[in-house]
């Protein structure tokens, strides 16, 4: 049912691809946020936000990221670091 | 209920003889569930464990568990035992658990054992787990305790996310949570069958009577949501069958925009082309989803009817609004769905439901009338007065505090609000300088205000400024110092500041003043600076 991504995708798509969710979710351009960034800091991501850019970043990959590292998920890098294991996990 | 009742943990002793095999609590997932006759067992054998720890009536217990099974397992055993739960949420701060452990005298707490942490942050605290509530050290640990059997003594001591400086304890006897859970199910509450989200933080009253003792009275199964990821929590409702659920409107909101994506990009759909208004461009505020909604025509509206039932499932029927001012706007949109919505309003001091009703039964804008057996009354200066059997005994440790508080048996809220010829509530605002955010979180000025100390401001002050729904958004006053500069250096002063601030100190904007309005006491007015402030004149 949901619009997920078959197979792996490069680093560089899922971090374009979580970039999108940010932006879509928080209303705010992405382009000056690095990737170690905390975005609670950064943008001011309140925890709600936070949790539909999770959301978002599940629905759009098909995937469900691990319950005890959600809440260290504040940086563009986590995300798409947890989003490639999760894959991976799933491929092999 | 029946007067045999003692204590709030006889509830559902209750229930247990009444539907033994019916599951009582469980985990979203399906990782742990529990049947009525479980539960209670449970409850009994940690309540012996405790018992047997050599703590007797009075003593209090931390509860910092995450909201799941085993939290109301371990709330149980300790009211069970005679004994005074503390919760607090699992998440809060090592400075708040040692402040709130000094303030209550803690001897002993439980929380999951990832936060180990809590056991080195208070000195002395004896630290268990809720595993360890289910190792009777002997076999006759977990036979019935002799349990205190006086209602009036205290069951919960809840803090209230008052100022850090000084946290307050409002303690709630088992009179008092059984006395509002009598007017809840006089009112409305759960059916045996029915299944219930839980999303709330149980260690607040609200979610702690009427989202977990009121189910469980009833018969009801309570499903605990884990993370509040909003693709999660539909497909959970959808699963699980969730009939009803309490949230605060910030995440009513996310749950809302979570179904219209789905329904925006659910292949089952089909005729892309010919979707609703609402659901190819939604509004992105509940006044715009409404407006959309009521557009539409009869063929339309089945359409999104099935749409919306096709994620969320046939079983949901009510969404409980609470924790925070809402548009009276989701009415509609959720009447799409055939979703009513519950609204009320309380507070902890109160024990805490004061008022209810059905929204679509309500005057736009009103929180329900009084609970059976609640008594309202409107002071000359509109501040709300409650008086019921569930008020707080008073803030624990605190006189002078709660001779404020309550005043010839009424309950001064700290609200203003109004009463119509009908007898429904309306809330204004607060007397009161705490903030309520649209999360539901309560913040008060001088909380913020520390995080704005800079040599370009004579001084500062944060007041309220309401947003389109009645919700507070904290708004910097700043007076600037001789000679700090232009307008712009004190605007990038404030983003600096802003941007050093924890995410929830952080102000949405400023405005300059020359002075601060005082009393003759010297202390600032924020209400007249509130009073005064426009949207339009607002930095951000």
């Amino acid at each position: 049912m949901r619009t997920g991504t078959a197979g792996s995708t490069g680093t560089a798509d899922i971090e374009a691809a979580v970039r999108a969710v940010i932006q879509d979710v928080a209303r705010q351009e992405t382009v000056g946020i690095g990737r170690d960034d905390d975005l609670v800091e950064v943008i001011g991501v309140d925890s709600l936000q936070g949790l539909q850019v999770l959301a978002g970043v599940e629905n759009r990959f098909g995937i469900r990221l691990p319950d005890d590292e959600l809440i260290q998920m504040r940086t563009i890098g986590r995300i798409a670091d947890a989003v490639r294991r999760q894959q991976e996990a799933r491929v092999s | 209920m029946t007067g045999a009742i003692e204590l709030v943990s006889d509830v559902v002793r209750r229930s247990a003889a009444t539907w033994p095999d019916r599951i009582a609590v469980q985990n979203a997932d399906g990782s742990v569930h529990l049947t009525y006759a479980e539960l209670w067992r449970e409850a009994e054998c940690g309540a012996g464990v405790l018992r047997a720890m050599g703590l007797g009536p009075g003593d209090r217990v931390l509860l910092a568990v995450d909201a799941s099974p085993a939290w109301m397992v371990s709330f149980l055993a300790i009211v069970h035992a005679g004994l005074i739960v503390v919760p607090i949420p699992s998440t809060t701060s090592s400075m708040l658990v040692r402040l709130v452990a000094l303030h209550a005298g803690i001897r002993v707490g439980i929380a999951n054992h990832a936060n180990r942490w809590i056991e080195s942050a208070v000195t002395g605290l004896n630290f268990i787990t809720p595993t360890d509530l289910a190792k009777p050290k002997r076999a006759a640990d977990g036979v019935e305790t002799p349990a205190i059997r006086d209602a009036s003594a205290t069951a919960v001591l809840v803090f209230t996310s008052g100022s850090t400086t000084r946290p307050r304890a409002v303690a709630l006897s088992h009179a008092a949570l059984r006395a509002n859970l009598r007017s809840l199910d006089a009112l409305r509450s759960p059916e045996p069958g029915e299944t219930v989200l839980s999303t709330l933080p149980p260690s607040h009253a609200y979610e702690l009577v009427a989202g977990q003792l009121a189910p469980l009275a009833a018969g009801a199964r309570i499903v605990y949501a884990g993370a509040l990821l909003p693709n999660r929590l539909i497909d959970a409702i959808r699963t699980q069958a969730v009939t009803r659920m309490m949230l605060v409107p910030a995440l009513l909101d996310a749950l809302v925009h979570e179904v219209v994506e789905r329904v925006k990009n659910d292949s089952r759909n089909g005729f892309r082309e010919s979707i609703p208004g609402v659901v190819r461009t939604p509004g992105r505020t509940a006044r715009g989803l409404a407006d959309c909604v009521r557009a539409m025509s009869e063929l339309e509206r089945d359409w999104l009817r099935k749409a919306i039932r096709a994620e969320i499932g046939g079983a949901f029927v009510v969404a409980t609004l609470g924790g925070a001012a809402s548009d009276p706007a989701w009415t509609d949109v959720l009447a799409a769905a055939d979703v009513a919505i519950d609204v009320g309003y309380g507070l902890t001091e109160a024990g805490p439901i004061v008022a209810m009703g059905r929204a679509a039964e309500c005057p736009p804008g009103s929180v329900g009338r009084a609970l059976p057996g609640v008594e309202i009354r409107i002071a000359d200066d509109d501040e709300i007065l409650v008086r019921s059997q569930a008020v707080m005994k008073g803030y624990a440790g605190d006189a002078a505090a709660t001779a404020a508080a309550l005043i010839d048996g009424w309950l001064r809220t700290g609200d203003r609000g109004w009463l119509d010829p009908d007898g429904f509530l309306f809330i204004q605002g607060r007397i009161k300088e705490a903030m309520v955010t649209s999360a539901g979180e309560t913040i008060y000025p001088d909380e913020i205000e520390p995080a704005y100390g800079s040599p370009l401001f004579a001084e500062v002050a944060v007041v309220p400024l309401p947003d389109d729904r009645g919700n507070d958004v904290p708004t910097l006053i700043v007076v600037p110092a001789p000679a700090s500069g232009p307008a712009e250096t004190i605007r990038a002063e404030v983003g600096r500041l802003r941007a050093a601030a924890p995410a929830r100190l952080r102000v949405n904007g400023f405005v300059l003043r020359s002075e601060l309005p005082r009393s003759a006491a010297g202390k600032i007015r924020r209400r007249a600076l509130a009073d005064e402030l426009r949207a339009d004149e607002v930095v951000t």
